[in-house]
């Protein structure tokens, strides 16, 4: 089952999963709008993430629908920190380099400054700290890596994670509170993101903590900063 | 059965002893290592194919049947397969289609159906053992992982790691037919012998969900600190239940009836496959990274054998 271009901004309910006889929940829709660049690494990463939410929600009697930003959303992906207090839950997908003000409804899915700073302080001369590689195998980091690759024609890189993780995030909230305050559950959250360890947002900074790796001036993966 | 093998290699260093025997699937190795749970040796080695992972032995007694895979990811190849043992003559007899990739599965009770998870699919297939064929593929959550059957081979359960649920297949019709939510990165599942409860082991969530398979709904989650859950099994009197933590190197023991964590046992480094001899007095792990097993005695909650296995021991089971 492969979603087209055309589904990118609105995923529909796929016909696996109504068959589902015992205790079938009723249906309900979750909005997610995406404020990314159509194309972009970052929005690819969402759009695996938005399928395989759809694959889920399949199985769980829930629609998860991804479109640009509007009423309706429970909940916004975009690349920066928006300049006013978001009205929905905000999760940045792209990188936070300085300081972001303290919102309760905004979480960043990039690692923060300080834990970037840290783990190349640790680092030799020439080496990046990155959030992913398509070299990671693993914890289902392989399996992670081989989908984007089928789906897309190319390595899931730092973007393409980040993008994935914000949606993928914001759909696991959807499900574990089903009704609730999505930014409250979401604070409270721990969740698999192929790294081993279970993943959060930091109560501090909202940063979501996680692993780190580290790579060459060749962009060549040479290690975890845990 | 889809062809009769007679190119692959066996090798054994002893004689065949007396039943039962423990069947180890060692994934690197590529090899099943047969130890005789009387003695807890290592009595014989035997070729398989490639990636080795689980491993059943029929209601009977009289196959083991063990999940192969090829090397390559998202793709279905001759090697891709469910190698039939024969323990009588220690030999392979056959190998079976079950999609591609199959990793985890389960034999109905009376050995006619096997229920595999194809994990780069995305699917559970069904397989009918007097055939070889595969007569059913459903659409079950992303990456299936664990698969178990119920003691009256009703309901399937199939746990998928990434979208963290756990389908529900009814054999009767061969259709999914339920799916519920369970804690990050589900790894494995077992049910209890009376079929009323059903355990599922959560590697990310570290922890283990009851399931009232009833209304194949969860009705509590025991959390195991320290310890990331992956193979379970449940003892045959239904009082206990063990879950090899992984990376957490351990073995925890569940108290059923109270649902609470009793003790937690060292054994080898990353147990992942678990299983418990029919009487219930020991219990058996595959230890992937020292490549050996551990032999728990249930009553003294102690480690009683090491025993050798192969590189990237994997899963475990038991013969009648």
């Amino acid at each position: 089952m492969r979603t087209t271009r055309r589904d990118f901004f609105v995923l529909l309910l796929g016909a696996a999963g109504a068959r589902a006889g015992l205790a079938a929940p009723a249906r309900r829709t979750v909005r997610i709008g995406l404020a990314l660049g159509e194309g972009s690494a970052v929005a690819r990463g969402a759009t695996l993430a938005a399928e395989e939410a759809r694959r889920t929600g399949d199985l769980l009697g829930v629609v998860f629908e991804l479109r640009t930003p509007g009423p309706g959303a429970a909940a916004v992906v975009g690349l920066s920190t928006p300049k006013n207090p978001p009205a929905v839950l905000f999760l940045t997908a792209g990188a936070i380099d300085g300081p972001s003000p303290v919102d309760p409804r905004i979480f960043h899915v990039a690692s923060s400054p300080r834990r970037r700073k840290e783990a190349l302080a640790r680092a030799g001369k020439g080496v990046r700290v990155v959030d992913w590689h398509p070299d990671l195998v693993r914890y289902g980091a392989e399996q992670l890596n081989q989908r984007f690759h089928q789906r897309f024609g190319r390595p899931m890189d730092e973007a393409a994670w980040r993008g994935w993780m914000a949606v993928k995030a914001v759909a696991e909230a959807a499900l574990r509170s089903p009704g609730g305050d999505l930014a409250a559950t979401l604070a409270t959250l721990r969740f698999d993101g192929h790294k081993g360890k279970p993943l959060e947002f930091d109560p501090q900074d909202h940063h979501l903590r996680q692993p780190v790796y580290l790579v060459d001036g060749r962009g060549r993966l040479i290690g975890e900063a845990g | 059965m889809t062809r009769v093998l007679g190119l692959l290699g066996f090798f054994w260093t002893l004689p065949i002893l007396a039943a039962p025997f423990a069947y180890v699937s060692n994934e690197r190795a590529g090899t099943v290592t047969v130890i005789d749970t009387a003695t807890d040796k290592p009595v014989a080695t035997l070729r398989v194919g490639t990636g080795p992972r689980g491993i059943h032995v029929s209601p009977d007694g009289k196959r083991v049947y063990v999940a192969l895979s090829d090397t390559a990811r998202n793709s279905q190849s001759a090697a891709d397969a469910i190698a039939v043992l024969d323990p009588a003559g220690r030999r392979v007899i056959a190998r079976y289609s079950a999609g591609s990739d199959p990793e985890q599965f389960a034999v109905s009770r009376d050995g006619s159906r096997l229920y595999a998870s194809n994990e780069d699919a995305g699917t559970a297939s069904v397989s009918d053992l007097k055939t070889g064929k595969v007569i059913a593929i459903l659409i079950v959550g992303i990456e299936p992982e664990g698969v178990a059957i119920s003691p009256d081979s009703r309901w399937v359960y199939v746990t998928a790691e990434t979208s963290n649920t756990v389908s529900v297949i009814d054999t009767r019709k061969n259709e999914v037919v339920a799916s519920f939510l369970v804690d990050p990165r589900p790894r494995a599942a077992a049910f209890s012998p009376d079929g009323k409860r059903a355990w599922v082991t959560a590697e990310i969530g570290g922890s283990v969900s009851i399931v009232d398979v009833a209304r194949h709904q969860v009705v509590r989650r025991i959390p195991l600190p320290r310890s990331k859950p992956v193979g379970v099994v449940v003892s045959p009197d239904g009082k206990w239940v063990y879950v090899a933590n992984g990376h957490g190197n351990s073995v925890a023991v569940i108290d059923a009836a109270a649902g609470k964590v009793v003790a937690t046992i060292p054994v080898g480094k990353r147990p992942w496959g678990i299983a418990v001899s029919k009487d219930g007095k020991k219990v058996y792990t595959a230890n992937g990274v020292s490549n050996n097993v551990s032999v728990i005695d249930t009553r003294t909650r102690k480690v009683i054998a090491t025993i050798p296995a192969g590189a990237g021991a994997w899963g475990v089971a038991i013969s009648p």
